[in-house]
């Protein structure tokens, strides 16, 4: 009897993780600890860190079904392996976008490529540390601010490096209000960021119909590497303009949005275990997705202060950062910097411009980066 | 494979993305430079003499 209860216990034991338990496990329970509380009290993008932080800590339960084959965790794996749900979200940021400033305001665009300077630092930074081509390209793509891209360019050219970069990607972008502001100020003096900057025109249904159509034909043209991305965003966009398909156009904005954010957090989450993730080279892609996103703030509002050389009409230069995409985290941290000097200087709308420049300045960077990398 | 898989593959591709992205999406501003016709094509004659 009594060796029947040990022979009970010992092979419930087999069948529990306990055994396979290590020290990295509990570390990384405790950074999927730390996103929860960081999305609870600080309000560091809780739609997302919610998710990740939590399918962090299951996946590093040894004995967890849900992240090998044939578990939930796994199929929404899958999702982002095959490339379904960044071009999902990509339909619903389109829904909730307003694409006004940027019509509005075409010379402004440019900054949507200024800002992207860090991508390339980064690139180069991460062949410097010995990283492959792929995998500095995947890194350095942190630097565009954009999550489903970074996702989108990594699983093309290194799935391995996956939840080191979009988690390295969704922290910056959440940290930015900190990162940005003091590169911002070092590179501006106040004269420059007492710069007002006048409303502009308004834009026209037909000139907002017109945007997703022109975008679509332009990037599936010169750009098919990512044009799933920017395809399914100018479709959101599109039934979001069009006024007559309101249902669906709130469907993608929120239901499918909602649905989407949910797997792919889960599934950025469920790729850290301890054994892939506590590693050398995850500290390296984090201080390059630093720099990454330092580098791409200096860059756009240098870009801005040039652009001032020519404009008889001079920009703000702190609009330049926002360039770097991240919508709209970007463009209110540009708005909230020129506020803090000038408190009646509202300059949100002539940032949203550039901001969502920013997002084809990714998908153009990225585009031409997979063309290039691809190719034999 | 195109590019090198070594430092100066890493610069040149960096140095072609970089100008091509500022060319590309200048373009874009170009063609969004143009948008405003679009409407005056949509409402046609709003700025018109009325005749009677």
């Amino acid at each position: 009897m009594h060796d029947q209860f040990i022979l009970f216990l010992e092979a419930l034991l087999q069948q529990t993780g306990l055994r396979e338990m290590w020290w990295g496990n509990l570390v990384m329970i405790a950074v999927g600890c730390t996103m929860i509380y960081l999305a609870i009290a600080k309000h560091f993008e809780p739609y997302l860190l919610i998710g990740i932080g939590f399918a962090c800590i299951v996946a590093n339960v040894p004995g967890s079904d849900l992240i090998r084959e044939g578990g939930l965790f796994h199929y929404a794996y899958q999702g982002v392996n095959l490339l379904i749900l960044p071009p999902l979200i990509f339909l619903g940021v389109g829904a909730m976008t307003d694409f006004g400033p940027m019509i509005a305001n075409p010379r402004l665009v440019i900054l949507g490529a200024g800002a992207h300077l860090g991508i390339f630092v980064a690139l180069i930074g991460a062949k410097l540390w010995g990283f492959s081509i792929q995998e500095a390209g995947a890194i350095g793509i942190i630097g565009g601010a954009d999550g489903p891209m970074a996702i989108f360019v990594t699983v093309t050219l290194a799935p391995h490096l996956l939840p080191q970069i979009s988690v390295a990607a969704y922290s910056y972008m959440a940290l930015m209000p900190l990162i940005q502001p003091p590169v911002m100020r070092l590179l501006t003096t106040k004269e420059e960021r007492l710069i007002r900057m006048e409303q502009p025109r308004q834009v026209g249904k037909l000139e907002k119909i017109a945007f997703p159509i022109v975008i679509a034909v332009i990037v599936n043209l010169f750009f098919p590497p990512v044009a799933p991305l920017i395809t399914m965003l100018a479709l959101g966009n599109l039934l979001k303009e069009v006024g007559v398909v309101e249902r669906l156009s709130r469907t993608a904005a929120n239901g499918i949005m909602n649905v989407v954010t949910i797997t792919l957090t889960v599934a950025i989450g469920s790729t850290m275990s301890a054994d892939t993730f506590l590693t050398v080279k995850t500290l390296q892609i984090v201080f390059l997705g630093l720099v990454a996103f330092v580098f791409g703030t200096a860059s756009g509002v240098l870009t801005a202060k040039i652009m001032n050389i020519f404009l008889t009409k001079k920009i703000n230069p702190l609009i330049g950062s926002a360039g770097i995409a991240s919508v709209p985290i970007a463009a209110r941290v540009s708005a909230v910097v020129a506020k803090q000097e000038d408190k009646r200087n509202y300059l949100i709308y002539q940032a949203m411009g550039p901001n969502l420049a920013g997002v084809f300045g990714t998908a153009i960077s990225g585009g031409i980066m997979l063309a290039l990398l691809l190719a034999r | 494979m195109l590019v090198p898989d070594t430092l100066q593959g890493a610069l040149l591709l960096s140095l072609i993305d970089f100008f091509l992205s500022f060319v590309v999406i200048a373009g874009i501003g170009l063609v969004l430079a143009a948008f405003p016709w679009l409407d005056r094509i949509a409402q046609p004659g709003v700025n018109d003499p009325i005749q009677d």
